[in-house]
């Protein structure tokens, strides 16, 4: 216990008591997410790159909206959402994750869409009935919009809020962020078991560093005078939350110059380590490898909003599952994607500069590596927490102060499910 | 034998890490022994700037030859096996990691470079 300003004190409305383990491993607690939460707000399903030309589509089976989502680049070039669900007797219309189209074409009768989802061919069209009007049976649109060039899907027909209105008190500080020079992307998918917030927990707070990644990156986070691995700061807001992250320069992983910069030295150059030498190679053949001139990016302020001077990354969680960890030299996008109150699909994905050089690639290549083999060390955590909860021996998560953003999780999504509950009560109730 | 451009003919006898993705990377990495990746990153090392500087050379001459493919694929092998001799000795795989074969990478993704 210390005398100084705890974050805790800055957010008195979220408690400071013990978090009940009912909500991890609830399944009815599952469906009430599902309803009140996942259906009614925004969700990110990807990148603007991803559908890069007219036809261009993606398919996103979504559990958490009972939904499979076709997502297209029309004839004029805007993005829509659409069910991928036959407006005749069902199947689907799109059945590849990723592909290009001219039109969308059901199996099984030969029903056809265009682009936007409007319905253009139906076979032996005048065998249906009187009234029969194609303009009517277009596809189930979903709502479908931008940030950033990040691709969001909101079940709501008339979504409550828009995407702007729902990025902005928290994100609107992020606008101008290099998202779209970092077109290099490495994505790894699998399904642990695990609850969605137990899964995104372990990758919103830096207690856990120090002890889970003690043998691989510990080293290139900051810490303090105690040794200690405290974020630089946190923010949480009606929904939104975000943490500062402080960097140990003298590593590879931590520095956030490298590739982009003409910086070829490190501490840890000319070390008799093997393991130390290809690290400190890797950064050295980096120097100047990016196709693209990053040097002059100019970073928006708010990404490392106390202008400390090792800031290394933040991490950003879009509300409810969107992991955004911005860094000046690349960014991760994980969703943590529910399946079932004890399952989710966890995806991972990495941007970076695209590289001109082999050296360049080298470097890339180490970062994503030692990246992936870093989420593997997390990975391991989550099934093992998942069945520890279910045994039930505990009912209670004791949370520290700098663990504050899996108390906010926590708080906000009882909030917005005990609304949801109280909703359907009274509606029942008036009946 | 996997074929190297001339001047790295003697690290042919590390042709088997001449793999062109990262799942068949990482799949060398942890069926092989620590002492297998320790002695295939002794014998790479001193040369990373010399394949480097070849790869750019072809690439600048848009000459990226078969040869020269393989000694990309087997740099991209020694970036693969480097976090083990950094972090995991004397363990290939990560030390109480999830398996990273369910750990599925999206070879297929649109915006994955092609090299």
């Amino acid at each position: 216990m210390t005398d100084t300003a705890r974050l805790h004190d800055r957010y008195p409305d979220l408690g400071t008591g013990t978090l009940p383990v009912g909500p991890y491993i609830d399944p009815d607690y599952w469906e009430a997410e599902k309803k009140h939460l996942f259906k009614k707000t925004w969700l990110h399903v990807g990148r603007v790159q991803e559908l890069p030309k007219k036809g261009s589509y993606m398919v996103r089976d979504i559990a958490a909206l009972d939904a499979s989502i076709v997502i297209a680049r029309d004839r004029s070039g805007e993005i829509n959402a659409f069910h991928n669900v036959c407006s005749h007797r069902l199947n689907k219309i799109a059945y590849q994750p990723y592909g290009t189209a001219r039109k969308f074409a059901c199996r099984f009768h030969g029903w056809a869409y265009e682009l936007d989802g409007s319905l253009s061919g139906v076979p032996d069209e005048k065998s249906f009935m009187e009234g029969f009007d194609k303009a009517c049976l277009g596809l189930s649109k979903v709502s479908c919009d931008i940030w950033q060039g990040f691709i969001f899907i909101n079940m709501e027909p008339q979504p409550a809020q828009t995407l702007a209105e729902f990025m902005e008190p928290m994100y609107g500080g992020l606008e101008g962020y290099p998202f779209e020079k970092f077109t290099a992307c490495y994505g790894w998918s699998t399904v642990v078991d695990a609850n969605w917030k137990f899964a995104l927990d372990a990758f919103q707070e830096t207690y856990h560093v120090a002890y889970l990644h003690g043998r691989s990156i510990a080293d290139s986070l900051e810490k303090n005078e105690e040794g200690m691995l405290h974020p630089i700061d946190g923010l949480c807001g009606d929904v939104h939350r975000r943490l500062s992250i402080a960097g140990n320069p003298n590593t590879v992983y931590g520095n956030p110059q490298a590739a982009t910069s003409g910086l070829t030295q490190s501490s840890v150059s000319g070390s008799a380590d093997i393991g130390k030498r290809i690290a400190a190679k890797a950064l050295a053949a980096g120097a100047g490898g990016t196709k693209m001139d990053l040097s002059k990016v100019v970073l928006p302020e708010a990404l490392n909003w106390t202008k400390h001077p090792h800031w290394a990354f933040d991490i950003n969680v879009v509300f409810p599952d969107f992991y955004l960890s911005c860094r000046p030299n690349y960014f991760q996008a994980y969703n943590f994607r529910p399946i079932s109150h004890d399952k989710t699909l966890f995806e991972a994905r990495v941007y970076y500069p695209e590289m001109k050089t082999a050296g360049g690639r080298f470097y890339q290549e180490y970062m994503k590596v030692t990246l992936r083999d870093v989420l593997l060390e997390d990975l391991a955590t989550l099934e093992m927490t998942q069945e520890a909860a279910n045994t039930g021996a505990k009912t209670e998560m004791v949370i520290n102060d700098f663990e504050l953003m899996v108390r906010h999780q926590a708080v906000v999504v009882d909030r917005i499910v005990e609304a949801g509950l109280a909703a359907d009560a009274a509606a029942q109730a008036a009946e | 034998m996997t074929e190297l451009p001339n001047k790295f003919a003697e690290l042919s006898v590390w042709g088997a890490w001449c793999l062109a993705t990262e799942t068949e990377r990482n799949a060398c990495r942890v069926a092989s022994s620590f002492e297998d990746i320790s002695a295939f990153a002794q014998a790479l090392e001193p040369h990373i700037e010399a394949i480097c500087a070849h790869i750019d050379a072809a690439q600048a001459e848009g000459d990226l030859d078969q040869p020269t493919l393989n000694l990309f694929h087997m740099l991209m092998s020694l970036a693969e096996v480097a976090p083990a001799i950094e972090s995991y000795d004397p363990e290939v795989e990560v030390v109480h990691g999830y398996d990273s074969k369910l750990f599925v990478a999206d070879e297929r993704h649109p915006l994955r470079p092609a090299l």
